[in-house]
């Protein structure tokens, strides 16, 4: 795939969603303008670009598609909830069709069928429709569609583009952009600009000479022909005006070149006749507007380009990783200066360190995307799969505005999902069971995500059977996973279900229960440093919620030390830090706990914990950090204070050392271990019972 | 000169100049389209040029045997005054 291509295929299946997250909408809330409008500039957008790259079949689709979406949005057609069905199988056809179509291959026959079968329901819809009207020539309906609503003349268009000396780098060709107007209305004359084409002994074949001058009738405002252009808008020289704007036809000639001789030329090809221009001005402008779209033109792609940009997100990483190198060295800077004493050396280094940590915010931002407009998809495969296993849910998705690095956002996407199902195949009952144990109506669930100190929580709610505690314990025990005198909590027994090969479900349906998924799902989140946890009542309904770190590259660390090791612990987590003195050492009297403002402060000796050597240090500290709904303290020697900590992997050989979930290097050159605070805090707990 | 690819575009068009310039020095200038199934604006461009420098040495310049594909793109591009067509600039 070309690079040109990948940009449509990025922007049609973003296109794709729009159209999917519009209907859904409708579906659930009604038919309301605006969904109805994002769905119809999204069936247009799709069907634009695709014809800016020669791909018919998706033009020749979504045209069909897009013609019964205008009829209803002039309300010709009302759009039932069998139509939105419809529309969205067409979503689906027109992803297959596109897909098809960017790694060019023939549509097979299932596509036709499907295709066909599309076509005829759409067709049908339609006002008057009969499936027959299809064979019309595209052409011929587009323009005859429209034919009554106003005079010709009115309705035709002067384009003139000339081919910048770059164009061909845009790797689009002008001959399927002129082509595609036949889409949008008819070409009347066509007049090829050939006067700066050089002869062959002073030819650039690579650089373009072209221009055109058209004559186009269609009902089109003014915006949508320039949409034709949007791809090569800084790569011609455009201006689009009413033929019967005298004065811009005027202004054009006057500033196209000579060699050019326009008004003859446009006289000779029938554009305009002679009289028109030997005419006192007769027609003089009649809407002001008019002139400024001729203007508009070159200003307006000048505001496009600070608009947005799509960047392949390995660059940004680079970014980070430098960026990150940068942290390391100005470190080392600062380290130097406090060791020279050099107060001027200090002051520089703490500048060069607030801009970094600037920088590296911003870029990080870039990064961050607002989970809701990826989560929407759920939406669909729940009302899908619902649909299927023919159970009533509403579903609802809270906090769509949390802020979460895109990269993680893809990769907790198939958990999310295969959750999801879970919830609605086996934790919501089918309506008479819901009746039965005197639920009232559908079931329900949620996704709902929020931030919580440094993590991003999200959570799957269901309120249907709950998890069968009994069901799963006694598999684990016939598995062996577990001996039949465990002193497992209610907890310890739903997180079972995360172990390989323990589906509880009854019946395997081709939707979830085959007892791959929860251990995948387990550890696709743990790979993102995450963690996930089950809170489940029978009868009552299940909650998933899992925890992930904002980020993955860089974190705002703290500076301890046990022993003779540096440790970071991830600022977000830490709470407060206690100097460990004699009144609190009397208080423990040799016990693992401190009494903290009369909280029973579970302590964790990290130099016992990781069979550290004496302390040199005279003092003891208590750092007491927080990770979901637990809060540990953790006894260290030396406090440091804030370290900007670069994430990096330590070897494989510290696979095995729980507790530690990376390393970074300091600006001395020393490494200090991050803690992994929840592992840490699942093995204090675990001592605790 | 018989046109021996498939398509012919911008990727082409360098060293298409270069077979060009050769069968310039010819005083009738044939190309035979019936191997061409595609072309683009990149192509048509030097066609244009070519027949313009084939005017300015008096030299004939014709296209033959162009498959309906091919045609349907001159036609497209409102370039059939290539073909020996009307609307001759």
């Amino acid at each position: 795939m070309n690079s040109d291509v990948e940009l449509f295929y990025e922007d049609a299946k973003e296109q794709l969603l729009f159209m999917e997250n519009a209907l859904i909408t409708m579906q659930e809330n009604g038919v309301d303008e605006e969904s109805l409008g994002a769905l119809f500039r999204a069936m247009h957008t799709i069907k634009g670009t695709a014809g800016m790259f020669g791909y018919d079949e998706v033009v020749g689709f979504t045209h069909v598609a897009e013609n019964l979406l205008s009829e209803v949005r002039q309300g010709n057609v009302e759009l039932t909830p069998d139509m939105i069905d419809t529309f969205l199988e067409a979503k689906d056809h027109s992803s297959s069709l596109i897909e098809l179509s960017v790694h060019e291959e023939d549509l097979d026959d299932e596509t036709l069928k499907t295709q066909e079968h599309l076509l005829m329901v759409l067709t049908n819809m339609m006002p008057g429709g009969d499936a027959n009207s299809l064979q019309k020539d595209k052409t011929n309906d587009v323009a005859k569609e429209n034919q009554n609503e106003s005079i010709e003349e009115e309705r035709l268009w002067h384009i003139s583009f000339r081919l910048k000396q770059h164009f061909y780098t845009t790797g689009m060709d002008i001959i399927n952009t002129l082509d595609y107007f036949n889409l949008l209305g008819e070409l009347k004359n066509v007049l090829p600009i050939t006067s700066h084409v050089p002869l062959l002994k002073d030819i650039k074949p690579t650089e373009a000479y072209m221009g055109y001058e058209i004559l186009f009738l269609s009902d089109a405002p003014y915006a949508e022909i320039e949409e034709v252009f949007e791809f090569i808008m800084d790569a011609i020289e455009l201006k689009i005006f009413k033929a019967d704007d005298k004065k811009a036809l005027l202004e054009h000639i006057e500033e196209s070149s000579k060699d050019e001789e326009l008004q003859e030329k446009l006289i000779k090809s029938g554009f305009y006749k002679n009289e028109y221009f030997a005419e006192p001005k007769k027609k003089e402008a009649t809407k002001t507007e008019k002139l400024e779209h001729v203007k508009k033109v070159p200003k307006k792609v000048e505001e496009k380009k600070s608009f947005s940009l799509r960047v392949d997100s390995s660059k940004i990483d680079q970014l980070i990783n430098k960026i990150s190198e940068m942290v390391i060295a100005n470190a080392k800077i600062s380290q130097r200066a406090d060791t020279l004493n050099d107060s001027d050396m200090i002051e520089s280094a703490t500048i060069l360190s607030d801009m970094l940590e600037e920088i590296r915010s911003g870029v990080m931002n870039i990064r961050m995307v607002q989970v809701g407009d990826s989560f929407n998809k759920f939406k669909r495969i729940v009302h899908d799969v619902s649909k299927k296993v023919g159970k009533d849910i509403t579903f609802e998705i809270q906090g769509g505005e949390t802020e979460l690095d895109k990269m993680v956002v893809e990769k907790i996407s198939d958990p999310i999902m295969h959750m999801l199902r879970n919830s609605i195949d086996h934790g919501i009952e089918t309506a008479e069971d819901r009746a039965l144990s005197g639920k009232e109506g559908g079931g329900k669930v949620t996704l709902n995500t929020y931030p919580d100190s440094g993590t991003i929580v999200i959570e799957i709610e269901d309120d249907g059977k709950g998890l069968p505690r009994d069901l799963i314990l006694q598999k684990a025990i016939d598995n062996g996973i577990i001996d039949e005198n465990h002193k497992l909590s209610d907890k310890d027994i739903y997180n079972l279900i995360f172990l390989p090969g323990l589906s509880t479900a009854k019946e395997v349906s081709d939707i979830s229960g085959r007892g791959v998924g929860m251990d995948v799902v387990k550890r696709n989140i743990e790979a993102l440093r995450g963690t996930v946890d089950i809170d489940s009542t029978e009868g009552k309904g299940s909650k998933f919620t899992i925890r992930l770190p904002l980020t993955l590259a860089i974190i705002d660390g703290f500076l301890v030390q046990s022993g003779n090791t540096k440790y970071i612990i991830p600022l977000d987590m830490i709470q407060e830090c206690i100097e460990l003195d004699e009144t609190y050492k009397s208080q423990m009297k040799g016990n693992e706990y401190l009494n903290l403002r009369d909280f029973m402060l579970p302590i964790l000796d990290i130099r016992s914990y990781f069979n550290e050597t004496e302390s040199k240090s005279e003092r003891l500290n208590i750092v007491v950090v927080r990770y979901g709904d637990y809060k540990i303290g953790m006894m260290v020697d030396e406090l440091y204070g804030e370290f900007q900590t670069v994430i990096k992997p330590i070897g494989s050989i510290f696979n095995k050392v729980p507790g530690i979930s990376g390393g970074t290097i300091l600006g001395s050159g020393e490494i200090a271990l991050i803690f992994d605070i929840p592992k840490l805090m699942e093995h204090k707990i675990s001592e605790i019972n | 000169m018989l046109l021996d690819q498939n398509e012919l575009t911008i990727y082409d068009v360098d060293s298409f100049l270069s077979l060009l310039l050769q069968e310039f020095e010819k005083d009738e200038i044939e190309l035979d389209f019936q191997n061409v199934n595609k072309i683009d604006m990149s192509f048509i461009q030097l066609l244009v040029s070519a027949q313009k420098s084939a005017n300015t040495e008096n030299k004939s310049f014709i296209i033959t045997n162009v498959n309906e594909e091919v045609k349907k793109l001159f036609t497209t591009s409102a370039c059939t005054f290539l073909l020996g067509g009307k609307n001759e600039q």
